[in-house]
């Protein structure tokens, strides 16, 4: 399964997949695995990415290996996510949501949840931008030195590298075929 | 569509996709083309597949049918790589929105019925179950067909059992995640109706019952037309408090005894050798002593007769002080036992005077238990309510975490985040008004329930319970409000009405000698408490058209009599529990009136022979059986006289020593004064204490 998911994302990455779209995968990626699931904002956020041409691949990929740090990071987050609700200053905006229909069911006052939106808010432009330089970079100028690599070659007789291989060619077989 | 001018015409051209259908400019071209594909061998495959011409980009002529199709997928991944929004997902959303639906159609109401269950049994710390859960989610319409919630404490009792129940949701208060029912009906409710099988939880086990307070337990009154004054000793015996206060005053006799019998024994014969080993000393005469050598052997002597006795004359001061220490202890004890004799033939007395209330004292249990008899089922009801009601609080409470950042706190919640509550207008379940009103046989019943919240300062009124009954001519109304808002101390108070309900007691006059009493209660009256527990009780009640059933023995007789003149038994009461602390009854009543004057005839009569034979049995109680517990008394004071005479003879021989000690080392100095004339006289010897 994440072979498959893994040989997806090099197939993008190797396609003409737009970098723009896999960025906002990655950004978007990163935001739901610091939002916990399981509230309306969650819920939200997933559906949007859903219905947007951020690459879904990799949306679920990073979230997926996100998830799994997150809890090491749980504790700033909440620190974070306490302080901003907290905040004298927004107390007033934070006391008319609480009140107004539909928002409650977000936890926006839930303090992981707060801080995970607001780290993630945060990261999401820079994180876009700087993944769409790197795709640019790597398709325009790593990608074929990669390929042409004897290194590379050597790697692919490796058993684990060839499932991955064949991985990426059926991927790929399947996403030209969806093209 | 009309084709651009200028365009030449190509035959069989290849279709190549949506994006080079239409004709684009070079700018257009790399903007839109170009620019949206990713891969640079593709776009110089792309460029160098079209060509500039009078001022449109077209394909160059002769491109195979390979090239074409790539030309075509390209035009795919361009199209891919354009705008924002993505169309299948759409039909994603209806695919979920329609599995919602059927989730809703045939998942929803069993979902709705076991989280109302847990929600219950977490509140009743029972088992709960909801029958035939139907939710109309545009109405807003919620109904059960039944619910039945058992009794943590009585397993295979129902607390409570309802009929249909129907709710009328808020549906502004569930867009915000709230619970506001706005109004509710119940078609019946039945407490304490029985369990085919068990109610209880895992982990959730009964509490054990309180104890029953215990109440002023009055002395039954005396029949004196039938008196026996050992009768009533023997009866009365384990309320007197002489017999223990006399066991205290031999124990502390017999301990003395044996603890200084032996000592004593030891001392004497002490001191007698004591005596022995100073008679040598003692004989010597000082006069008779000639020599300064001789002097000085004598004042050994003397020295060693008074280091001997010192052991001997320590033990016999010590036992001597002791004896005396303890003998005064039982002493006091002894005065106190005879007061306790005293006051208990006091208390025998008053049990033939019935001026002295022991009327009242018998009446006041009986009353109490009339009165708990018939409240305690209420009391239980109202304690788990309050219970229930305090413990939806305190769930409430702890979703609210402590703000001051504590650490442990934080340990224990970082994983889950934590909900910080805002300001609001909206409790998180909240219930207006509850409903019912039902007939069960030829009575009317009905109960009308309000404002029940989480967070009961964001209601406008306190919990309230009204309960109504009638059954014609009678009536009994209640109401029970639970104020548990902060700004207000009181937890509960309740007040209620019973009119011309029939009443019959029967087990609790049988004291009194009478079979049972039978009449119409009015009754009113109010129960109040604090949030720190307890309650105050007041009931003001009036029995009319009352009927004695039966009655024996002279006092039985005498009341069926004064019962059966009077018309109305008045009775004002006030009960008041304090946790932790003793219960407190007060009756004011015309009955104890009515008594007391049908038996002060009988009193009158027999009074006095009656209090000389309890004086008489007393007397002889005492000498037989509490006096025989002083027995080591005489024996104790022989030791102490022993002892005194110990002490004494120590002294004297003590000083008898001291005194030849001096006499010794004066005529020692003289002898020295004698032996070296001329020399000045010798400083006076420090004096050496023993």
């Amino acid at each position: 399964m994440f072979i498959k998911k893994l040989a997806r994302l090099i197939v993008a990455l190797n396609s003409n997949v737009s970098r723009g779209q896999l960025a906002a995968g990655m950004a978007t990626g990163v935001l739901l695995a610091l939002v916990p699931s399981g509230n309306l904002l969650w819920i939200a956020l997933f559906f949007i990415s859903f219905m947007t041409k951020a690459n879904y691949g990799m949306t679920m990929l990073v979230m997926g290996v996100g998830k799994l740090l997150v809890p090491l990071l749980a504790r700033p987050i909440d620190g974070l996510g306490a302080w901003l609700l907290r905040m004298t200053s927004l107390r007033g905006l934070f006391e008319r949501l609480y009140d107004l229909p539909v928002l409650p069911l977000t936890r926006f006052n839930n303090t992981l949840v707060m801080g995970g939106l607001a780290i993630g808010a945060l990261l999401w432009l820079p994180l876009f931008f700087a993944m769409r330089a790197l795709i640019h970079a790597y398709r325009e100028n790593l990608a074929p030195k990669i390929a042409g690599s004897k290194l590379v070659k050597a790697f692919f007789k490796i058993p684990l590298a060839q499932k991955l291989a064949d991985a990426v060619s059926t991927a790929s077989r399947l996403a030209r075929a969806f093209e | 569509m009309p084709k651009p001018a200028g365009i030449p015409k190509v035959s069989k051209a290849p279709k190549l996709g949506k994006p080079f259908r239409k004709p684009l400019s070079e700018a257009d071209f790399q903007k839109k083309i170009l620019k949206a594909i990713e891969q640079p061998q593709d776009r110089e495959f792309l460029s160098a597949s079209f060509e500039a011409k009078e001022g449109v980009m077209v394909p160059k002529a002769g491109l195979d049918a390979k090239a074409a199709a790539r030309i075509g997928k390209l035009g795919k991944t361009i199209l891919a790589n354009r705008g924002l929004l993505k169309a299948g997902p759409l039909l994603a959303s209806t695919l979920v929105a329609g599995g919602v639906a059927v989730y809703g159609v045939f998942f929803l109401n069993s979902s709705l019925e076991r989280l109302i269950e847990l929600a219950l049994e977490s509140v009743f710390e029972a088992r709960a179950d909801v029958i035939g859960l139907r939710f109309d989610p545009v109405e807003m319409d919620f109904s059960m067909s039944g619910l039945t919630i058992a009794d943590r404490d009585a397993p295979m009792t129902n607390l409570v059992e309802t009929g249909r129940i129907a709710l009328n949701l808020n549906p502004e208060a569930l867009l915000l995640g709230r619970v506001h029912i706005e109004e509710a009906s119940v078609s019946t409710i039945a407490l304490g109706t029985p369990r085919s099988f068990p109610g209880s939880l895992p982990g959730k086990a009964p509490k054990p019952a309180e104890a029953k307070p215990e109440g002023p337990s009055g002395p039954p009154l005396v029949d004196l037309a039938a008196f026996d004054a050992n009768a009533l000793l023997e009866r009365e015996l384990d309320k007197l408090s002489a017999p223990d206060a006399w066991t205290d005053a031999g124990t502390a006799y017999d301990d003395a005894k044996s603890e200084w019998t032996a000592r004593i024994d030891a001392s004497r014969l002490a001191v007698s050798r004591m005596k022995e080993s100073s008679r040598a000393a003692l004989a010597i005469e000082p006069a008779k002593i000639a020599t300064a050598a001789d002097a000085a052997a004598a004042i050994a002597k003397v020295k060693e007769a008074i280091d001997a006795t010192k052991a001997a004359s320590t033990e016999a001061l010590a036992v001597a002080g002791g004896v005396a220490a303890d003998i005064e202890t039982a002493r006091s004890l002894e005065r106190a036992a005879r007061e306790a004799l005293s006051s208990d033939l006091a208390y025998l007395l008053s049990l033939v005077d019935f001026r002295s209330g022991a009327a009242m004292g018998m009446l006041e249990p009986v009353l109490r238990e009339v009165l708990s008899s018939k409240a305690e089922t209420a009391l239980y009801y109202g304690r788990r309510a309050l219970e229930a009601a305090l413990k939806i609080r305190e769930i409430a409470l702890k979703s609210r975490p402590d703000s001051s950042g504590d650490s442990a706190v934080l340990d224990d919640e970082v994983s889950k985040g934590r909900d910080i509550h805002f300001k609001s207008l909206w409790p998180v379940f909240r219930l207006d008004r509850l409903a019912a009103s039902f007939r069960s046989g030829d009575a009317e019943w009905s109960a009308i329930l309000e404002f029940v919240s989480t967070d009961p300062d964001l209601v406008p009124g306190a919990t309230a319970l009204s309960l109504g009954w009638k059954r014609t001519p009678s009536a009994i109304e209640a109401k029970a409000v639970a104020d548990l808002r902060t700004s207000s101390s009181d937890a509960f108070a309740v007040r209620f009405s019973v009119g011309s309900v029939p009443f019959k007691l029967t087990d609790q006059l049988s004291s009194l000698g009478l079979d049972g009493l039978a009449g119409l209660a009015d009754i009113s009256g109010s129960v109040a408490g604090p949030k720190a527990g307890g309650f105050l009780a007041t009931v003001d009640a009036r029995a009319s058209g009352l009927e004695v059933l039966g009655s024996s023995g002279t006092i039985g007789t005498i009341v069926s009599d004064a019962l059966g003149r009077a018309e109305v038994l008045d009775a004002d009461l006030e009960w008041s529990a304090v946790p932790g602390g003793k219960d407190s009854f007060r009756a004011a009543t015309n009955v104890d009136e009515l008594i007391a004057s049908a038996l002060a005839d009988l009193a009158a009569k027999y009074a006095t022979k009656a209090r000389n034979d309890i004086e008489q049995a007393v007397s002889a109680w005492a000498a037989d059986s509490l006096a025989p517990l002083l027995g080591s008394k005489s024996a104790v004071d022989g030791l102490l006289g022993a002892a005194r005479g110990d002490e004494k003879a120590v002294g004297e021989i003590k000083t008898g020593l001291d005194r030849k000690l001096a006499d010794l080392e004066a005529r020692a100095k003289t002898l020295a004064a004698g032996l070296l004339p001329g020399l000045p006289t010798l400083p006076s010897l420090p004096s050496i204490k023993p």
